[in-house]
């Protein structure tokens, strides 16, 4: 398999390109981001684009990639602002759909979020892959990945030759992984707001990145759910890690945290402080039933987050990977460097 | 319910030979197994799936029992037509300003028979604060055939739905013990997909215990409720005190045999004609249990 992967830059790619490199039946690991790989990769070109993808279809003619890998959504509203948004979300996607479309591609695996169904008072306690989200986009974040959504189920219904997965990821947790809920729940108290008390669930990161190898690997073609099973009440999980709930005003909840992001102390998305409110749980069986096995529930998910949490606090990290452009080039493409 | 395979392209053995499938064994994130195969190992609190809590059901039971018992001074007949295992949709009448019906039903099915009982209901408190919360974690359920789908074939539960929904608690007094419309047979066709039976219950005393003597439409529509009620609980304990204190009328509730439907579970759909005719005779059989208990009643007080 000759793979093209976006967003290399995120924790993601950079683990699904890794655990890539180790898979026999791969032959070429192409990874495109506008931010470097956050690991060491041996075989694994990075390519430095734009952040709405506009050279990736030259990159998959040249390099006759047959599956593509698009993991550069962003799912966290604070990432960026409106307009880079919209364009690594929509024309990112666009671009991304046009490599897909004729040439060599077969595959399209794309990483979305359930974010797509939103989070409402009214919505099922549920959701199914088919199951209408109950209100109009609320935000840009949403709008953005629904309209991505779209073009990429357009491919996978006018394009038979390509075949198509999308996966709609709960929130991850994980130490690396930089999620929205694992920056709140590392915070030295964690908020939750008055009253409310919602239904959640998260997907540890080892099943994020297995999820997509997955698909990669195996044929599994539509629109699948993806998170730990069961639902867990927020109050719970912040009893799990062992932080104090600090409650926000029920009434102009977004207004009461913007001195935390203005102040540089936290910045809690506005998909986040929907979910604070109403929670949301997503129906994972159809992934299930086409064979995905998942290590971890919700529980183990947040019983491990709370793990990782106690070792940080006793134990610092090993250092940090840097990219160096020279390093890895020379590492990559010198003569002098060994390679089996 | 059937699984509407949403994108099929060509037979899967097509993309097989340029694709591969070895399945991967790899170290994908450097993990540590979950510490216990088992959740329950895991987790601090028991709120379930449905937001639902036992021990705030037993808390909550625990302070209802002596309106239970003392107030409303609940009777119940044909108690063993409710199963006690699998799923069943337990189908009752509907009536007072707010009503008394669901909390009695739950609370006595569930200490009669020590199961759970799913209230399945509109959700108008699921926005506001503590309310919302309290609501789910003692048993209430959005209803929508989804959630019942799930609760009665999934997981084989009780649940509880008033057909009615607010047409029944919104009732003029001089209109008690008159079953209004049950929707569109829904919940036959919830009962019928999920291949559980559909027990009905007649119950008398909840119209008393909350009655309606004047409703302001326009009041209602300024804060977007079904109905904004005048009770005659208000004359007797005040204006606010009225609004939540139910009068003491004696509860008698009978479960009928249950219904059970002689069509395959899990179709898509179900001949529209069949669930209406279902629907309404289960209405009717409500009905005249009501009438029933009715003429036996001497008085609303003490039965």
């Amino acid at each position: 398999m000759r793979i093209l992967v976006t967003g290399l830059g995120s924790y993601l790619g950079s683990r699904v390109a890794r655990a890539l490199e180790q898979e026999p039946s791969v032959e070429v690991v192409v990874g495109v981001d506008a931010d470097e790989p956050r690991l060491p990769l041996t075989t694994t070109e990075f390519v430095r684009v734009d952040s709405s993808y506009s050279i990736v279809q030259r990159i998959a003619a040249a390099t006759r990639v047959d599956t593509i890998l698009h993991l550069g959504a962003i799912t966290d509203s604070t990432e960026v602002g409106r307009r880079a948004l919209h364009e690594t979300n929509v024309i990112g996607t666009a671009n991304v759909v046009a490599a897909a479309a004729g040439g060599t591609v077969r595959k399209l695996v794309v990483k979305s979020s359930a974010h797509i169904y939103g989070s409402s008072f009214d919505d099922p306690y549920w959701f199914r892959e088919d199951t209408p989200r109950k209100r109009p986009p609320e935000d840009g974040l949403e709008r953005s990945l629904l309209e991505s959504d779209d073009m990429v189920r357009e491919l996978a219904e006018d394009d038979r030759r390509v075949m198509v997965t999308r996966l709609r990821y709960a929130d991850v947790l994980g130490g690396e992984v930089g999620s929205p809920f694992s920056r709140v729940l590392q915070l030295p108290v964690v908020p939750e707001i008055l009253g409310f008390d919602p239904r959640l669930q998260f997907l540890h990161e080892h099943d994020a990145v297995a999820a997509i190898i997955f698909a990669t690997l195996n044929q599994v073609p539509g629109v699948f759910n993806v998170a730990g099973a069961g639902v867990m009440p927020w109050s719970e999980v912040c009893a799990a890690v062992g932080k104090r709930r600090v409650p926000l005003p029920p009434l102009l909840t977004a207004s009461a945290v913007e001195p935390l992001r203005r102040l540089r102390i936290a910045a809690i998305p506005k998909e986040t402080l929907r979910l604070l409110r109403y929670g949301r749980a997503i129906d994972t069986s159809r992934y299930q039933r086409a064979g995905f096995r998942f290590t971890h529930t919700t529980a183990s998910a947040v019983d491990a987050f709370a793990q990782l949490l106690r070792l940080r606090s006793s134990a610092s990290d090993a250092t940090e990977y840097r990219y160096e452009h020279d390093v890895e080039t020379f590492l990559h493409h010198s003569p002098s460097v060994v390679r089996d | 319910m059937a699984d509407a395979p949403t994108e099929t392209g060509p037979p899967v053995d097509a993309w097989a030979d340029v694709l591969g499938t070895s399945p991967t064994g790899g170290d994908l994130v450097p993990v540590a197994p979950p510490s216990s195969a088992d959740d329950r190992e895991l987790r601090l609190g028991d709120v379930d799936g449905w937001g639902r809590s036992e021990r705030m059901r037993a808390l909550a039971r625990r302070l209802y029992d002596p309106v239970y018992r003392h107030w409303f001074r609940v009777e119940w007949e044909g108690l063993e037509h409710i199963p006690r295992e699998g799923g069943a949709l337990l189908v009752a009448n509907h009536g007072g300003a707010i009503p008394s019906d669901a909390p009695v039903i739950m609370h006595g099915v569930e200490s009669e028979l020590g199961r759970p009982v799913y209230g399945l209901a509109d959700n108008l408190f699921r926005s506001v604060p503590v309310l919302g919360t309290l609501w789910s974690r003692t048993g209430g359920v959005p209803a929508s055939p989804d959630n019942a789908y799930r609760l009665l074939h999934d997981e084989q539960q009780l649940a509880l739905v008033f057909p009615e929904g607010t047409k029944g608690t919104g009732k003029h007094v001089r209109d008690r013990y008159q079953l209004q419309r049950f929707g569109r047979g829904g919940f036959v066709e919830i009962a019928m997909r999920a291949g559980v039976p559909i027990v009905p219950i007649a119950i008398v005393g909840n119209e008393e215990a909350m009655p309606i003597v004047w409703k302001s439409p326009a009041l209602a529509r300024l804060l977007s409720v079904p109905y904004f009620p005048v009770t005659a609980n208000q004359f007797v304990f005040g204006p606010v005190l009225g609004l939540v204190v139910p009068l003491p009328s004696k509860f008698r509730l009978r479960v009928l045999a249950p219904v059970t439907f002689d069509v395959a579970s899990n179709q898509e759909r179900y001949n529209r004609s069949l669930v209406l005719e279902h629907a309404e005779a289960i209405r009717a059989s409500i009905q005249e249990e009501v009438r029933d208990l009715l003429r036996h009643r001497r008085s609303v007080w003490f039965g």
